[in-house]
C-alpha cells in the first residue's frame, strides 16, 4: 500500500518518539521525509529499533547542521536531498517497515480511561440539534 | 502573543475563505454540476465542477440515511449524513463509483492522490427538515430560524496534505489560487455549502429564497485536535500574523481619510452592530462577552464621525483608543480599519505560505542564545512549574481513537507520555542546563541532543516574532478554544459558539457570494442577516 508524504512524516515523528529519540531529532526525520527511500526508511527503522542506533541519529542530525558528517551516511544524503523541493506524489513503503515504525509509534499513545472517554476531547455530546 | 488575545480573534478580509472567494471572482469561475444522482428522499451523489487558475476541481457530494443514534459531532464518530472529496480534475464514472464507496468510510478507507480533500458533514437536524418541510408546502422557512442557525450542516472534519492517502500539499502548493494555507479546504467548504442549498432545493421542490440561501453558510465543530497544529507549524503561524500586522500597520499609517472611505467605514460600523446583535450563544461566559463587546461597539459607533474626521491619522487614533475596551473589542478593530482597505492590503495574502520550515544553528554562541532567551521568553522563565497549577494539564494521543486529549495531570493517569506541547516548561529546562553550560553551542547539544527543539524554538523567535504562543499550554488557565478560534479566524469563521473550553461551533461562507453571484465576494466580511 502507498504512503503520502505527509502519513510517512507523521509515523517518523511519532515512531521516534516512541524510540526515545529527541523531540528536535525526531522533527528532522519528520521535516525530511518527502526526501527517504524506501530502503533509507527500512534502515532509519532498524536504527530506531536500539538505543545504539537513536544515538547515532541523533548525532548525524547535529553533525549535518555543523555542515556536513564527513561520512556519507545514509542519513545525511536524505537530509541532504531534503533540502530542495521533492517530487510530490505517494511513496511505496514496505509494508514490514510501516508496521515496525507503527510499532514505535504506538508506544506514545495513552490507553483510554473512563476520564479520556469522559472528558479528554471535551465533548461527549450528540449532534441532534 | 497571548492565548486570550488569540481566543479574541475575528475573520478579517485576508482570512483564506474571502481570498479565494475573491480570487474566484477574478477568474469570473463557473461552478457547474455536471452529475445529480440524488433521489426524492435526498440521498445518493453529486458532483460539482469548478476551474481555477486553469484546473478544473470536482467535489463528490454523497449523500445517505444516517441511523439518529449515529449522529455525533465527534471526530469518532463513524458514519455521517453527507460524505466529500475534492478531487483535482472531473472524475470519470470509475472514480466517481470509487469514491462514492470509499467516501462514507472516511478514516477507514483509503484514498488516492488524486483526492485532495476528505470531508464529511451531519445536518443541523431540525432546521434541514424545518427548511424541506416548508419548500414542500410551498412556502419559504421561518427568517427567524434561518437566523438563528445559520447552516444546514456542520462539517465535523475537513481533511488536507495526505490523511488517509489523499494527495500531499506538494501536489497543489504551486497551483494558482491554491497555493496559499487552507485553500483546497476553503474550496471544499465553499462548495460543500452550495451542495446544501441544492440538496433542500431539490427535497423540497422549490427554490430557496435568495437573501435566505446567502444567509445558510456551513457549520463547523472543531476539537481539541486543531489546537497542537499552531505549536508545530511555527513559521506558518508567524507568517500569517506578519500578513495581519503588516495590513494594520498600512491602514494605520493613513494620514487622513477621504469621504468615501469614511461613508465606507460608518457603512461597515452599522453592519457590525447588526452582525453583534444577531450573535447569541448559550454558554453564558461567551455570551456576557459578547453583550459587552455590543456595548463598546455602540460606543465606537457614536463616535466615530468625529473619530475619522480628524486629519491626523485617524485610523491609528482609532486602534489606539480602542486598548481601553475589551481584548474581543480590540481585535474587531482591527479587523474592521483592515476591510475597507483591499487595494492597501489584499496583495499581502500572497505571503499567508512559507516555504520555510525551521533550523537549528548550531555555530550560534551560548552567549546569543542566553541573550534571546532573556529577551523573548521572559513569560517561559517566570513560571514557577513547582506549583501544581502550572503543571495542571497534559497533552496526549489516545490509544483508542489516536485523536489528541487533554489530560488532569494530577488525577489521571499517561501523563508520562504526554505529547511535547509543554514549550514553557521545555525552555526553563534549558536555561537551567545552559546557565551551567561552557564551550559552544554544539557541544551543548551534543551532551544534551533533548534540548535540539527548545534551541530551535529559541532560534525561530528571533528572528520570527509571532511563531510561539507566548502562554503556558500545560497550565491550569489554558482554554484550547482560545488556539481554536484564532486559526478558525485565520480560516474565515466567525460566530464562535462555544461548548466548552475545548470545542466550539463556527460557521463558515455565511453571507458569502452563492455559485452564481461571486461579484459580491469582495464585501461581506461580518454579514447580517438580510443584508442587501
Amino acid at each position: 500500500m502507498t504512503r503520502s508524504v505527509s502519513e510517512i512524516s507523521a509515523l517518523l515523528l511519532k515512531a521516534g518518539r516512541g524510540a526515545g529519540l529527541s523531540l528536535g531529532a525526531c522533527e528532522d526525520l519528520a521535516m525530511a521525509a518527502g526526501a527517504f527511500e524506501p530502503s533509507d526508511l527500512a534502515q532509519v527503522a532498524a536504527m530506531l529499533q536500539t538505543p545504539q542506533g537513536c544515538a547515532q541519529i541523533e548525532a548525524l542530525c547535529l553533525a549535518f547542521d555543523l555542515g556536513g558528517s564527513g561520512d556519507l551516511s545514509i542519513l545525511a544524503s536524505v537530509f541532504e536531498r531534503a533540502k530542495s523541493p521533492v517530487p510530490a506524489g505517494p511513496r511505496d513503503v514496505p509494508e514490514d517497515v510501516i508496521d515496525g515504525l507503527s510499532e514505535l509509534a504506538a508506544r506514545t499513545f495513552v490507553p483510554a480511561s473512563d476520564a479520556s472517554r469522559d472528558g479528554g476531547a471535551g465533548s461527549g455530546l450528540s449532534d441532534n440539534d | 502573543m497571548r492565548l486570550a488575545r488569540m481566543g479574541a480573534s475575528f475573520p478579517t478580509r485576508l482570512s483564506f475563505l474571502p481570498t479565494l472567494l475573491r480570487r474566484l471572482h477574478v477568474e469570473q469561475a463557473r461552478v457547474t454540476r455536471p452529475v445529480w444522482q440524488i433521489d426524492s428522499a435526498g440521498f445518493g451523489h453529486a458532483v460539482y465542477t469548478v476551474e481555477l487558475g486553469g484546473h478544473a476541481y470536482s467535489l463528490v457530494a454523497v449523500s445517505s440515511d444516517l441511523p439518529e443514534d449515529q449522529r455525533t459531532d465527534r471526530v469518532i464518530a463513524t458514519a455521517w449524513d453527507t460524505a466529500y472529496v475534492l478531487y483535482d480534475g472531473v472524475p470519470d464514472t470509475g472514480e466517481i463509483e470509487r469514491i462514492v464507496a470509499s467516501a462514507p468510510k472516511q478514516e477507514a478507507a483509503r484514498f488516492t492522490d488524486r483526492d485532495l480533500v476528505l470531508s464529511r458533514a451531519n445536518k443541523s437536524v431540525r432546521l434541514f427538515a424545518h427548511v424541506v418541510d416548508a419548500l414542500r408546502a410551498g412556502q419559504q422557512p421561518d427568517p427567524d430560524r434561518i437566523r438563528d442557525t445559520g447552516y444546514l450542516m456542520r462539517t465535523t472534519a475537513v481533511y488536507g496534505n495526505g490523511k488517509f492517502g489523499i494527495a500531499d500539499r506538494a501536489r497543489i502548493v504551486d497551483r494558482p489560487g491554491l497555493s496559499g494555507p487552507f485553500m483546497a479546504e476553503m474550496l471544499t467548504v465553499w462548495l460543500i455549502r452550495g451542495f446544501t442549498h441544492d440538496l433542500v432545493e431539490h427535497m423540497g421542490g422549490a427554490p430557496l429564497d435568495r437573501r435566505l440561501k446567502r444567509h445558510l453558510g456551513i457549520g463547523n465543530a472543531t476539537g481539541l485536535g486543531m489546537a497542537p497544529f499552531l505549536v508545530s507549524h511555527p513559521m506558518l503561524l508567524d507568517a500569517w500574523m506578519q500578513v495581519r500586522e503588516t495590513a494594520l500597520a498600512r491602514v494605520r499609517a493613513l494620514d487622513h481619510l477621504e469621504t468615501q472611505q469614511r461613508d465606507r467605514l460608518h457603512q461597515l460600523a452599522r453592519r457590525v452592530s447588526a452582525h453583534l446583535a444577531e450573535w447569541s450563544v448559550p454558554d453564558e461566559a461567551a455570551q456576557g462577552d459578547i453583550t459587552v463587546l455590543r456595548g463598546e461597539w455602540s460606543s465606537l459607533c457614536a463616535r466615530l464621525d468625529q473619530t475619522l474626521a480628524q486629519e491626523d491619522h485617524p485610523l491609528d487614533a482609532l486602534v489606539s483608543a480602542s486598548r481601553a475596551g475589551s481584548l474581543a473589542f480590540q481585535e474587531l478593530v482591527v479587523a474592521f480599519v483592515i476591510e475597507p482597505f483591499g487595494d492597501l492590503v489584499d496583495g499581502l495574502s500572497e505571503c499567508m505560505a512559507t516555504p520555510f520550515v525551521p533550523r537549528l544553528d548550531p555555530k550560534m554562541s551560548l552567549g546569543d542564545l542566553n541573550a534571546a532567551l532573556s529577551k523573548d521568553w521572559d513569560w517561559a522563565l517566570g513560571l514557577d512549574f513547582d506549583t501544581p497549577e502550572a503543571t495542571a494539564l497534559f497533552w496526549y494521543v489516545s490509544e483508542e481513537k489516536q485523536e489528541p486529549r487533554l489530560g488532569q495531570r494530577h488525577s489521571e493517569p499517561g501523563s508520562e507520555l504526554e505529547s511535547p506541547l509543554d514549550i514553557a516548561r521545555q525552555i526553563q529546562v534549558l536555561a537551567r542546563d545552559l546557565s551551567t553550560a561552557s564551550g559552544d553551542l554544539a557541544t551543548f547539544l551534543k551532551a544534551h541532543p533533548h534540548h535540539r527543539a527548545p534551541v530551535r524554538r529559541v532560534q525561530t523567535l528571533m528572528r520570527h516574532p509571532y511563531s510561539e504562543i507566548r502562554d503556558n499550554l500545560i497550565g491550569q488557565g489554558c482554554r484550547p478554544i482560545d488556539m481554536l478560534r484564532c486559526k478558525l479566524a485565520f480560516f474565515g469563521a466567525a460566530r464562535f459558539d462555544p461548548k466548552s473550553d475545548r470545542w466550539t461551533r463556527i460557521t463558515l461562507a455565511q453571507g458569502a457570494p452563492l455559485f452564481d453571484e461571486l461579484e459580491r465576494a469582495g464585501d461581506w466580511w461580518l454579514p447580517h442577516f438580510g443584508m442587501s
